[in-house]
């Protein structure tokens, strides 16, 4: 691999740096041959990108994941298990548009899925007592979430109700005096 | 089991900061861990930061940490999810698609208490809005809002580079009512008599501050009238303090068990000489 290959990874770019020109070999204890061939793969497909900088978390804008290219597309067409090595290793070697890519994939997955779906998704095993998982259910429960259209018709209808009701009993609803009356 | 628990907390954490409110509040009943994950605080920081852009109803400062039911704004701590459930929860919605609910304007602030189902919230539309909890369409809550306070001003000038040090306070009858402290408004009856006959303001050391007995009783239904009031709202942006109308309530327990609202309306003394009072009988106004 190339020197511009190598250094986008910013972990074998300082170690790079650190031992100067060797020909010994750097071991990556962490990655194994498979996922490091595919992310060779990445990086030399990457090779000409602009490096990312550390206030780009920062930009609200960077909130979405729908913005993945064709060709990153492609290239994480993976099973989940060597999606979450593709993760590790990015996390682990530093690379950090591949594991924006890693991590945007994975929300993709998730986005819209019941609590249920993405423990099948991910074999996940639920470790919830049932009341603990009611619980956390009620709480969720009061938090207003999206509605889907039919709960939306049945939330306006029922929201013309109230305004009905509350304008039919406002006169009866409370009592204005004055507190030298209390 | 899948590799998605093998990473470390940081990962999910960008993960879950790709993804709306709803879906992070699903993943967090997937299991324990990812549980603990979705609560953090920062998360939720952020989640309340996107939205407010998107929302413009509700205040986008977010320097200045919210008070809520749980949380006085002497706590060191805050709780972002709190906020966000506050913001931009059931209340919001009802808010958005209820036109006698509404603010007309930027909500600043709402405090609340699950425990009780009651909350309060203040806008810049210079009123205090009561709300008291109800079923939702969906099987969930809703906050229907029960009575809306306009229109009383002149809270006087309370200086907010002098925290800890002074207030201000206006005389009410025959109680002194402390209306704001460090940014919010706190309701007691002060200890010291007034003896101004006039709607001028009087300055309270915090000593006095300190020794005077708050006079709310809450929840509504416990007829104890000195105990500390678990809340504090704001009616403020930016811990502005001199602002031309600014609500002023105390809420107190009337002896029939109902929750009382008194509206101090001191610009109009001429025609209102005594406070003005509501009384709310909350479980019979919906």
């Amino acid at each position: 691999v190339d020197k511009e290959v190598a250094d986008r990874s910013v972990l074998l770019k300082n170690m790079l740096e650190d031992v100067g020109e060797s020909d010994k070999p750097i071991p990556l204890p962490n990655v194994t041959g498979k996922v490091l061939k595919k992310v060779i793969t990445y990086c030399e497909h990457h090779r000409n990108d602009p490096l990312p900088q550390p206030d780009d978390d920062l930009d609200d804008t960077k909130r979405r994941s729908d913005d993945i290219d064709d060709w990153d597309a492609d290239f994480i067409k993976v099973d989940n298990d060597q999606l979450f090595e593709l993760i590790l290793a990015a996390n682990y070697m530093d690379i950090k548009p591949l594991l924006d890519l890693g991590c945007k994939t994975v929300a993709n997955m998730i986005k819209g899925k019941t609590p249920e779906q993405i423990r099948e998704m991910f074999n996940i095993e639920n470790d919830f007592t049932p009341e603990e998982e009611e619980q956390i259910r009620k709480e969720n429960e009061y938090v207003s979430l999206p509605l889907d259209d039919s709960m939306m018709l049945g939330g306006i209808a029922c929201l013309l109700y109230y305004s009905l009701c509350i304008a039919n009993q406002s006169g009866c609803q409370h009592y204005h005096r004055w507190a030298s009356e209390s | 089991m899948t590799l998605l628990l093998s990473l470390p907390d940081e990962t999910i954490l960008k993960i879950l900061s790709l993804l709306d409110a709803k879906d992070v509040l699903a993943f967090g009943i997937v299991n324990r861990r990812c549980h603990k994950v979705s609560n953090e605080s920062l998360l939720w920081y952020s989640l309340c930061h996107h939205q407010s852009m998107a929302e413009p109803t509700f205040r986008k400062e977010m320097e200045m940490p919210v008070p809520v039911a749980s949380h006085c704004p002497d706590s060191p701590t805050f709780d972002w999810k709190s906020e966000w459930r506050w913001r931009f929860g059931k209340l919001r919605a009802f808010d958005t698609s209820h036109g006698i609910a509404n603010h007309s304007g930027i909500v600043w602030n709402i405090v609340h208490s699950e425990d009780s189902e009651y909350a309060f919230s203040s806008g810049s539309d210079g009123a205090i809005k009561y709300w008291k909890l109800m079923p939702a369409p969906d099987g969930g809550k809703d906050f229907g809002c029960v009575r809306t306070i306009f229109a009383a001003e002149g809270i006087g000038k309370v200086d907010p580079n002098v925290v800890g040090e002074s207030t201000t306070i206006q005389k009410w009858g025959e109680r002194a009512l402390v209306c704001s402290w460090r940014g919010y408004i706190r309701i007691l009856v002060s200890s010291v008599h007034i003896t101004s006959s006039s709607w001028q303001p009087v300055t309270l050391n915090w000593e006095e501050y300190r020794t005077s007995s708050m006079v709310v009783s809450w929840p509504p239904f416990q007829r104890h009238r000195h105990q500390y009031l678990p809340f504090c709202l704001s009616t403020f942006p930016n811990l502005n303090f001199v602002r031309p109308a600014t609500p002023l309530a105390v809420c107190d327990c009337g002896i029939s068990g109902c929750l009382q609202l008194d509206i101090h309306t001191p610009r109009l003394p001429g025609i209102q000489r005594e406070p003005y009072c509501l009384l709310l009988r909350p479980t019979n106004c919906l």
